[in-house]
């Protein structure tokens, strides 16, 4: 057989050589129409001889994914052609880029395979789950989707839109798309290939060989890891390449181009603001704890008392009182906001871009604001913006970026930043404010958009290497129906970890962290008694609840904060130390404790053991 | 019994015997219920030793303890009580499951692999590297006779070709000990017959074999010992001829007669008090009609579009491992040959012997129905011992010159 399948390429070569080089030979001897007669001639024979080939050695597996491709390409290029009649030209793109995508993920699997091709058990393991994924479609339904919607994706968003929007747009929701899709396709693979081995017996005729439960896991594990490897490469390169695209297109104005430039498609580190004297802030909330206790000593309780004696959720509220209101400029009053660390901005020589988004608590004067700045001292202007009295005019309640020359950092690496809050035109103006989270911020240039996507997909990637040992660990011992939902619950649970920390906070009364643990169960059983003896089973049914998510809280991951999907659709650089955190704690630790408790399990599993 | 203190109990066991495989010494197994209760006593206090070199039969009827009596030697469950040891350790070790080969009832495969892809699969469990399993892996499929749909994947295979497969990944590492459970299940009289011949074949180079089977007529053909299963207890155990061997009977073979002769021996016997004796045509089995049949086509070149037959058996089984090409295989693979093979036997070196076959059955009935002795079959091929009979007593009665021996 293998002789044969030679013969077929060594007479296809052959014809090709000869039918080129006789054609060639006749065009240098000016005989152009016999020329051009031969050679096409000799390539309608060609193929022919390439579609019979493909046909007869179809089970060579170099052919088989030969005739793929050709197959693909051939498809592609129908389709695209049907929709470049038709004008649509978008969804031309659209079907290249996916088909691209489809090719680098080919490509990809054949590399991967050969990776894996050492007689090695683990790598064998991982080779089968592999072709388990792609041959049994359950990969497979996810992996479509991600390329559709990626190659789609940049079509569908608002076109009269201004480009930095569209770009930010299609930034989040094709990050967003692929994180959420591969994350369930590695949960329902990982469970899958376990459970259902154990269920069709396919792991008695694996578990019999030199092979121990450990290899078996870990093997099962690698596939996994290696083919989201893949599949975040190709989603990558079809992300990367789509924004390059989107980048093509004409933008609004020259502004907008270059907000793209400098605000989207680059690696910006932020700062936020800290009040010139350190103890401000401390010295605000002090003030207005006080303030509180005379209003409502039942909650905040006497002057008296220790102020660690206030209650989380009751010292958390006050605390965003006081952010709120140092961000809170009054009419005819000034704040002076200090950024530090800027000595690395001085170091790249990049222009620093002061974000701020003003907001008046009240009317506004024709939806604008007018506010005075002043940056370490001098005067801030701006053509375009700066009225005559030498105010800023801004609309209101809108995101402003203004450049600022990397010189201006003084000599302690820092700027300080005076907002004044004025009577333009003698007319009083409302409270001027800032949101405290992202109201008012320094950033500065650190590197590039492609590194950034990088270190964003690294990021994801090791969330997926921790599902896919959950996945594993659960489907080692649960039924895949039961697993899906464990690992459902702790994947929503790991995602919404923050938002679910916050909420508890206030869902029911509990003493703070600085509570000895034994004062802790003391209160607990006072309180669980009050509830029952006044009757308040919905408060205890609250404290109950509030103890076992907490309690699995803490045993679960939080993705919450090492999520890097709005920092790089907002121009941000995701963070050595996220990195580091996804590496070491999701990629690491928690993957490696998940693994041991599944490895327990499964190793003193009783494979064949039938329950009567 | 947990797996801890299985294999606490395991290492205070005495060492096996060189010549001793596996050895279960008071085997128990209970399934219990959802609740943990114990409903069904699988395996109860079995004692059975498989020793080197022999071909084992493990039979029963449906429930008997089988299937849970070889998951127990290969590691898959854990005893409830007593000790089990495979080649000397505990049958979770893994340096153990690099001499096993297994066979399960249901063959167990990956339906989206191909048969290439299935046993490259294996072979890389065992660690092997690519220059030893490939070659390995094309021996086998031709062995199996499925070289021609290894690029199929395994999900649309019949049961037999599935089954094929499955030997064949039980090969893939020669295994110094064999367990096939029901082996035959699900294959034509061509693949049964060719199994057969590996099973003997394998067990002359030395091969330990567990077969458990409900075809008792294909454990018979094979084994050396057989354990018989019922209840989860062994109710038969020993050596299969002494089993089977009827002490109350005998019978002696003879071309075939004309009516008058068989007419004459009954009366003959019943002169002598032997009430019920009764002479019959032998039957063959239907199993070497069927062969024959298939050889017929074969050799006429009749088309098919099912397996194959098999092809000899693979060099690196014949010679523990060594790829080389061991000599004297093929008189092997004829000395192992018990039906007409289509493949390997010459047509004319049968017709010889049955020649010669049919002048000597001449010779015995002309014994018969005149004076002469009859003289003894000059054998070209060894044959199985038998007892030779008393002619002298059947001399006597159709009226013989010699007197009877006492």
């Amino acid at each position: 057989m293998l002789r044969s399948w030679k013969m077929w390429l060594i007479v296809l070569l052959a014809l090709v050589g000869l039918t080129e080089g006789v054609g060639l030979l006749l065009a240098a001897q000016d005989s152009v129409a016999l020329s051009g007669i031969i050679r096409s001639f000799g390539r309608i024979i060609a193929n022919a001889w390439v579609i019979y080939g493909l046909i007869v050695w179809r089970e060579i597996p170099w052919v088989r994914r030969f005739g793929v491709l050709l197959l693909g390409t051939a498809c592609t290029q129908l389709l695209a052609l049907v929709f470049w009649a038709m004008g649509w030209t978008d969804m031309v793109i659209a079907t290249l880029g996916a088909y691209a995508m489809a090719v680098i993920f080919y490509a990809g699997l054949w590399l991967i395979r050969i990776l894996l091709s050492p007689g090695v058990a683990v790598f064998g393991v991982a080779r089968t789950l592999i072709d388990e994924a792609i041959r049994m479609k359950i990969a497979l339904v996810f992996i479509v989707g991600v390329a559709i919607l990626i190659a789609v994706f940049p079509f569908i968003i608002d076109q009269d839109d201004f480009l930095k929007y569209r770009i930010t747009s299609f930034l989040t929701w094709s990050l967003m798309a692929t994180s959420a899709l591969l994350s369930l396709m590695t949960l329902f693979l990982a469970i899958a290939t376990i459970s259902r081995e154990q269920v069709q017996r396919q792991i008695f005729l694996t578990l019999t060989k030199p092979v121990n439960r450990a290899e078996y896991l870990i093997g099962k594990w690698l596939g996994i890891t290696l083919l989201n490897l893949l599949l975040l490469s190709v989603a990558g390169a079809g992300i990367y390449s789509f924004t390059m695209l989107l980048n093509g297109q004409p933008a609004r104005d020259n502004a907008d181009r270059m907000a793209v430039m400098s605000q989207v498609l680059a690696s910006r580190q932020w700062i936020e603001p800290t009040p010139p004297n350190p103890g401000e802030l401390q010295q605000m909330y002090d003030a207005l704890l006080e303030k509180s206790r005379e209003d409502d000593p039942e909650r905040y309780g006497y002057p008296d008392d220790p102020p660690e004696s206030v209650l989380p959720a009751d010292r958390a509220d006050l605390q965003q009182k006081v952010m709120l209101q140092w961000f809170s400029i009054p009419n005819q009053s000034a704040k002076t906001y200090r950024f530090n660390n800027l000595e690395e901005a001085r170091r790249f020589n990049q222009p620093l871009q002061l974000r701020f988004k003003p907001k008046l608590a009240g009317s506004s004067l024709n939806g604008f604001v007018y506010i005075g700045m002043r940056i370490n001292g001098r005067i801030f202007q701006k053509e375009g913006i700066t009225t005559g009295e030498g105010f800023l005019k801004l609309a209101e309640n809108n995101f402003h970026v203004i450049d600022i020359p990397p010189n201006i950092i003084d000599e302690q690496g820092g700027l300080s930043i005076d907002i004044y809050n004025p009577t333009p035109g003698g007319q009083r103006q409302p409270v001027l404010n800032f949101n405290p989270k992202d109201g008012v911020e320094i950033l500065y240039r650190v590197g590039g958009f492609e590194g950034n996507l990088v270190r964003t997909l690294v990021v994801v990637w090791m969330r997926l290497i921790f599902l896919a040992m959950l996945g594993l660990a659960a489907g080692a011992y649960l039924s895949f129906p039961v697993a899906s939902l464990v690992c459902m619950l702790v994947y929503f649970t790991a995602a919404g970890n923050a938002y679910l920390a916050e909420s508890l906070q206030y869902y029911a009364a509990f003493p703070k962290d600085s509570v000895p643990f034994f004062h802790k169960i003391l209160w607990l059983i006072d309180r669980t008694i009050q509830y029952v003896v006044q009757g308040e089973y919905y408060d205890l049914f609250k404290l109950v609840i509030k103890l076992i998510a907490s309690g699995f809280m803490l045993v679960t991951p939080s993705f919450g904060e090492l999520n890097p999907t709005p920092l790089i659709s907002d121009g941000r650089v995701v963070p050595t130390d996220m990195l580091f955190r996804a590496v070491v704690w999701s990629g690491g630790v928690w993957t490696g404790f998940v693994g041991l408790i599944g490895w327990l399990i499964f190793r003193s599993r009783e494979l064949a053991r039938v329950t009567v | 019994m947990t797996l801890a203190a299985s294999q606490q109990a395991d290492a205070n066991q005495p060492p096996l015997s060189q010549d001793m495989v596996v050895k279960c010494i008071g085997l128990t197994k209970v399934f219990k219920d959802f609740w943990l209760r114990n409903r069904v006593k699988a395996v109860n206090d079995i004692e059975l030793d498989i020793r080197k070199g022999e071909v084992f039969g493990l039979l029963g009827p449906n429930g008997s303890g089988k299937s849970t009596t070889i998951k127990l030697i290969l590691g898959l469950l854990h005893p409830s009580a007593g000790r089990i040891a495979v080649f000397g350790r505990h049958p979770r070790d893994v340096k153990n499951k690099q001499r096993i080969g297994y066979l399960p009832e249901e063959t167990y495969l990956y339906p989206f692999l191909n048969a290439y892809e299935t046993l490259e699969y294996y072979a890389r469990l065992f660690h092997q590297k690519r220059g030893i399993r490939r070659p390995r892996i094309d021996t086998l499929l031709e062995m199996v006779g499925l070289q021609h749909v290894a690029r199929r994947p395994i999900g649309e295979y019949s049961k037999g070709m599935q089954r094929k497969i499955g030997l064949a990944q039980a090969l893939i590492n020669d295994p110094d000990l064999l367990i096939l459970d029901e082996p035959t299940s699900g294959m034509d009289p061509i693949a049964t017959a060719d199994v057969k011949r590996v099973i003997v074949s394998l067990a002359e180079r030395g091969k330990t074999i567990l077969l458990c089977s409900h075809l008792l007529s294909d454990v018979e053909d094979v084994t050396d010992r057989v354990a018989i299963m019922y209840g989860g207890k062994v109710r038969r155990y020993g050596q299969i001829d002494e089993l089977l061997e009827q002490q109350d009977r005998t019978m002696i073979s003879t071309p075939a007669l004309d009516p008058q002769t068989e007419e004459r021996i009954i009366r003959a016997l019943e002169s002598e008090g032997v009430c019920d004796a009764a002479i019959t045509r032998p039957r063959q089995k239907l199993e070497t009609l069927f062969l024959d049949m298939v050889a017929e086509a074969q050799a006429a070149g009749a088309a098919t579009s099912g397996a194959q037959s098999g092809g000899k058996i693979a060099n690196f089984l014949a010679t523990g491992g060594d790829e080389s090409a061991g000599e004297g295989d093929e008189l092997i693979n004829q000395l192992t040959t018990k039906t007409a093979s289509p493949v390997d036997t010459h047509p004319s070196e049968v017709e010889h012997t049955q020649v010669e076959d049919r002048a000597h059955e001449d010779k015995v009935i002309d014994s018969l129905t005149s004076n002469e002795a009859a003289t003894p079959k000059q054998q070209d091929t060894p044959q199985p011992p038998e007892e030779q009979a008393d002619t002298s007593v059947i001399d006597s009665l159709i009226q013989k010159k010699d007197p009877p021996k006492t």
